[in-house]
């Protein structure tokens, strides 16, 4: 029977289903955008890797900065990471290190060693938003995926070099993350066979300030894949940083203490 | 000749139509007149200092500068100030054309400092200190830091600035707006100061728009009280006026369609116009008059007094032109176009003056000049006497004149400074100047010279002994009271040196090894993006740039110093290393050099141009040399007056001569075209003193109306906010008179002890003759002498 009853019960039914459609589907695609993510950060985190790294600093007028560096880190279970970076070329700054180390309470602590001055120097940590040793990569650009502080959402996907990716939006959660990072957002693009990311671009209240890509992608270890080349591009200042990756050692046990001031000043 | 002044005559319709539609046309073209006050538009491009400057550029950027300064009358120790720096150095950014990752303040400026714990790199004002202690500290901080203390915080700890840089490009209007409201919502208790090129630029060319808007109406008003006072009847102001606004709309019509703008030197244009052209009206209006006596058909009165002022309004109009383009010679742009901008405004006023002025007159009923005969009596008396003396005592007239001229040029031009400060464009109070002057007394300056070291290969800047070369200079140039303070890489990497070694003063200093100097570098890119690293050494350590801020405005100061450092660098710099000098202060020396040397060149120049159109004229070198009498006496008289007061020759008032050698030929020729006219004909059968005091009585006259409206006219420029145009006032005013005193004065002695002959020798056309009859009949109870 045909009743206002009937059609307002029937209304309320189609608004219910549509609005539990919504939600279902934004929870899906969060959920999913997430999981990726996670993949994503399940490839970028091993116990320990080792790598020769040769830069190039190349300016708007294509003058070119070369610098050779080494970067070992490890990773332990609770995710926090030690690294060293030790400066091999160009002459006048070989042996310049770099020693890493974060917690999870309080900033991370950082020394230095020069070794002109033949001793180390404990220095203020470098904010998020800090260039890494003057190239076009910020300390956040190369650090672990902080999950739990972005809001991650799938925007779609596309090829990037034959390869398809998902396209990833990253939104800092709160203003005191916002603050800390140098990006109001980020777009990821990454691809589905490996969970590599191809490229990313950063933004600056919708501003696109720079982009990051990556080539060369291949296995390196099992069920690890790295980018061999990957370059950094500034799009305001015309700025470009090249990194091109030697052998990746991964997972092979570093030495004990490798990253301790009398490592670091021992070179 | 006649034709045309036939189709005048017997078309006054067809004829104001005509410039009527003209008028539409080039009048149209003032919406398309810009106002331009870029400074490297000024000087030619193959420059040596615009070359230099273009190379600096090319290395360390195209950028201008803008500095916000905020003054607490205590201490800028406290929160609400040290807030206030950090708002404006996060809200500078949003202003248009600032470059947001180079702004530099307390709140960017980073720190490296040994601490307990070990090595400190942060900005001095990361975050708002909460309690005294970190307060205490800041300022030990900044009290201890040489790169910050008397450079970003004054040494008496009340004023701090914000500085930016900006794309050159920059649009000035929409630059200092922003900045102007950016500084309203900050002012207070604080005072806030801003100086920097768009500041300048804009406050300029507001300037000259409010000084366009107050000296325009101003000279009208002044005109047209000089035309009643002068002619005394409606049409005697109407004309003539309307003359004026003509030739002000087809000129400034005429530089829109042209594209030449609007700058500085050339706001004065429509002020000029006022001046030449009421004199040209001044001059057909009296020869009008003087016709209406012959009580003829209205026909027969108008072409009558066309035909005797026509021939000598081309001339002078011809000279004029002459004289006002001899400023192309100039090799300062905006003098140049100002020169083509006056040469089309003196061409427009002869052109109405013979075609619009006549056709009206023609549609009017003739009507005479109501004359005040006080006055003319007065003045009749008054000039018949002076001529009867000078030429009774001819000798000792010229030899007072000749003393008196040698005297003055000995002490005036003996003391004639060049140069010029832009600054000092500003009355004392303007905001502009008060902000000058406290960077000045506060942190060390606002003007600068920059010095660029170039090796010759990449890296060279990282070695030792070229940074202490660096050093070096930096400290002889910082013994100099002119020098506020330096700045370079060489400061860099000292105070990295000083921090790497617990903060031993001792150890500011350049270290010895180049590997040390690499690593510091290493250090300091660690800090800052790649890119922003550039202002004071380029990307591949190359060249290096020092800049050499200035508490001195003054141009002389600037040439000394510069020698200085020139000399220094040729001495202690090596072979390998190329020097050289750039900043906006040896932009502003380079201009001045071409006025110098434009100006010699330019009085020169004008006086030879009209010399020899006007011997061609009167097929004489005498007649040649007579007319340039008056203008070279007033020119001697003008420069010499200048040393003498302390005006500088700078870019306002180096145009007064090539504008006062056109206005100042009006008086010669037609003076001498009068005299000639009188003493040459043969019906009158008068002595030379006659005809000398008749010629004072008709055409010095005229040379004293004229003199009265141009005086009036350019005296407005006095009321002028910028202190060249103030003096470019007072000066054409000086110009005008000595010009008409050395025609009415000097003329008699000369022409009867050298060119009396000459006077004798130029025949005369029967017209104009014939129609001086009724001016002999009117003046025959002229006294005689000799």
């Amino acid at each position: 029977m045909f009743t206002y009853k009937t059609v307002f019960l029937n209304t309320i039914i189609i608004i219910l289903t549509q609005l539990i459609c919504i939600v279902s589907a934004s929870a899906e695609s969060k959920l999913s955008a997430y999981k990726i993510m996670q993949l994503n950060d399940k490839q970028r985190k091993v116990a320990d890797e080792k790598v020769k790294v040769d830069m190039q600093l190349v300016n708007k007028k294509g003058k070119v900065k070369k610098r050779v560096i080494q970067i070992t880190t490890q990773t332990d279970t609770a995710d926090l990471q030690k690294s060293m970076v030790r400066f091999l070329e160009p002459r006048s700054v070989k042996g310049t290190g770099l020693l890493t180390i974060e917690y999870t309470d309080r900033a991370d602590d950082q020394w230095l060693y020069l070794p002109a001055l033949k001793r180390s120097r404990r220095i203020s940590p470098a904010d998020q938003s800090d260039s890494f040793m003057g190239t076009d990569f910020a300390f956040e650009d190369l650090r672990a995926e902080d999950l739990e502080s972005f809001n991650y959402e799938l925007k779609g996907e596309e090829n990037i070099e034959g390869v398809s990716c998902y396209i990833i939006q990253a939104l800092p959660k709160t203003k005191e993350k916002q603050a800390e990072s140098g990006y109001t957002k980020r777009l990821l693009w990454i691809r589905k066979s490996d969970y590599i990311a191809a490229k990313i671009d950063y933004f600056e209240n919708d501003e696109l300030l720079k982009t990051f890509t990556a080539t060369n992608i291949k296995s390196v270890a099992p069920n690890i894949f790295r980018a061999h080349e990957t370059k950094m591009h500034d799009i305001k200042t015309q700025h470009k940083t090249l990194l091109s990756y030697g052998t990746f050692t991964i997972n092979k046990g570093l030495q004990k203490n490798l990253f301790t001031v009398r490592v670091l000043e021992n070179y | 000749m006649k034709t045309y002044l036939n189709f005048i005559v017997n078309n006054p319709k067809l004829v104001l139509t005509l410039v009527l539609l003209l008028t539409l046309m080039l009048g149209s073209g003032l919406t398309r007149l810009e106002i331009n006050n870029n400074q490297e538009s000024d000087l030619p491009e193959d420059d040596e200092i615009v070359q230099t400057n273009k190379r600096l550029e090319a290395v360390f950027g195209d950028k201008a500068v803008l500095m916000i300064g905020l003054e607490h009358p205590e201490s800028i120790y406290n929160l609400n100030t040290l807030q206030k720096v950090q708002a404006l150095s996060e809200e500078i950014k949003s202003i248009p054309f600032v470059i947001d990752d180079e702004v530099t303040s307390l709140s960017t400026f980073n720190n490296l400092k040994a601490r307990d714990w070990g090595l400190e790199r942060a900005p001095f004002l990361k975050k708002i200190p909460q309690n005294q202690k970190d307060l205490t500290q800041l300022r030990q901080d900044v009290e201890a830091s040489e790169e910050v203390s008397g450079r970003l915080v004054s040494k008496d700890n009340t004023f701090t600035v914000v500085i930016a840089n900006i794309e050159e490009n920059f649009d000035q209007a929409t630059v200092a707006n922003a900045v102007f409201e950016l500084v309203e919502r900050f002012q207070g208790p604080e005072k806030i100061y801003v100086v920097g090129d768009a500041i300048q630029a804009q406050e300029i060319d507001g300037g000259i728009q409010q000084d366009v808007s107050v000296l325009l109406p101003t000279a009208l008003g002044l005109i047209v009280i000089c035309f009643f006072l002068c002619l005394r009847t409606l049409r005697g102001v109407l004309l003539p006026f309307s003359l004026v606004l003509l030739s002000i709309l087809w000129t400034m019509g005429s530089m829109g369609w042209l594209g030449l703008p609007v700058t500085v030197v050339s706001s004065a244009l429509p002020a000029l116009m006022v001046a030449v052209a009421s004199s040209y009206g001044i001059h057909v209006m009296l020869h009008y008059y003087d016709s209406v006596e012959s009580r003829e058909s209205r026909q027969q009165i108008v072409a009558t007094a066309l035909e005797k002022v026509a021939p000598a309004v081309l001339m002078t109009g011809i000279t004029s032109v002459i004289g006002a383009m001899t400023l192309v010679i100039f090799k300062v742009s905006s003098i140049q176009e100002f020169g083509f901008a006056t040469s089309i405004g003196i061409l427009s006023a002869t052109c109405l003056s013979l075609t619009f002025i006549p056709a009206v007159l023609m549609l009017l009923k003739e009507k005479k000049a109501k004359h005040s005969e006080m006055l003319d009596s007065k003045l009749d008396q008054a000039l018949e006497s002076m001529t009867l003396w000078v030429y009774t005592h001819k000798v000792k007239t010229l030899v007072i004149a000749f003393s008196c001229l040698s005297l003055l040029a000995f002490f005036g031009l003996n003391s004639l400074r060049v140069g010029q400060d832009f600054v000092k464009y500003f009355d004392e109070d303007h905001r502009l100047r008060i902000a000058f002057e406290k960077f000045n007394n506060k942190l060390g300056g606002a003007r600068y010279m920059d010095v660029m070291l170039v090796g010759d290969e990449p890296n060279t800047m990282e070695q030792p002994e070229l940074l202490k070369v660096v050093e070096a200079f930096q400290d002889y140039a910082e013994a100099m009271p002119e020098v506020g303070y330096t700045n370079s890489f060489a400061d860099v990497i000292s105070s990295i040196n000083s921090a790497l070694h617990d903060n031993k003063p001792e150890k500011r200093k350049i270290p010895n090894t180049e590997e040390e100097i690499a690593q510091y570098l290493l250090l300091y890119s660690m800090s800052g993006d790649p890119s922003s690293q550039s202002d004071l050494v380029d990307y591949d350590h190359q060249r290096v740039k020092i800049r050499i801020m200035l508490t001195t405005s003054e141009q002389d100061d600037h040439k000394r110093l510069l020698e200085n450092f020139k000399n220094w660098t040729q001495t202690h710099v090596p072979d390998t290393v190329k020097v050289e000098f750039g900043g906006e202060v040896l932009f502003w020396l380079a201009q001045i050099r071409y006025i110098v040397l434009g100006k010699v060149q330019n009085i020169i120049l004008s006086a030879l141009a009209v010399l020899i159109f006007c011997s061609l004229i009167f097929k004489s070198l005498t007649g040649g040399l007579l007319s340039i009498l008056p203008l070279t006496v007033s020119t001697i008289l003008t420069l010499s007056f200048m040393g003498i007061l302390g005006l500088r020759l700078d870019v306002g008032t180096a145009i007064i001569t090539a504008i006062g050698v056109g206005i100042g030929v009006d008086f010669s020729l037609h003076y001498l075209k009068r005299l000639i006219a009188i003493a040459t004909n043969a019906a009158n059968q008068i002595a030379l003193s006659t005809a000398m005091i008749l010629t004072a009585k008709t055409s010095g006259k005229a040379i004293i109306f004229d003199t009265i409206s141009n005086v009036a006219g350019f005296s407005v420029f006095i009321l002028s906010g910028f202190q060249p145009l103030q003096f470019f006032g007072w000066l054409i005013s000086l110009m005008m008179i000595s010009s008409a005193l050395g025609a009415i004065l000097l003329f008699p002695p000369v022409i009867a002890l050298f060119a009396r002959k000459f006077i004798y020798s130029q025949s005369i056309k029967p017209t104009q003759a014939s129609t001086d009859t009724h001016l002999k009949n009117k003046n025959l109870k002229a006294s005689t002498v000799n």
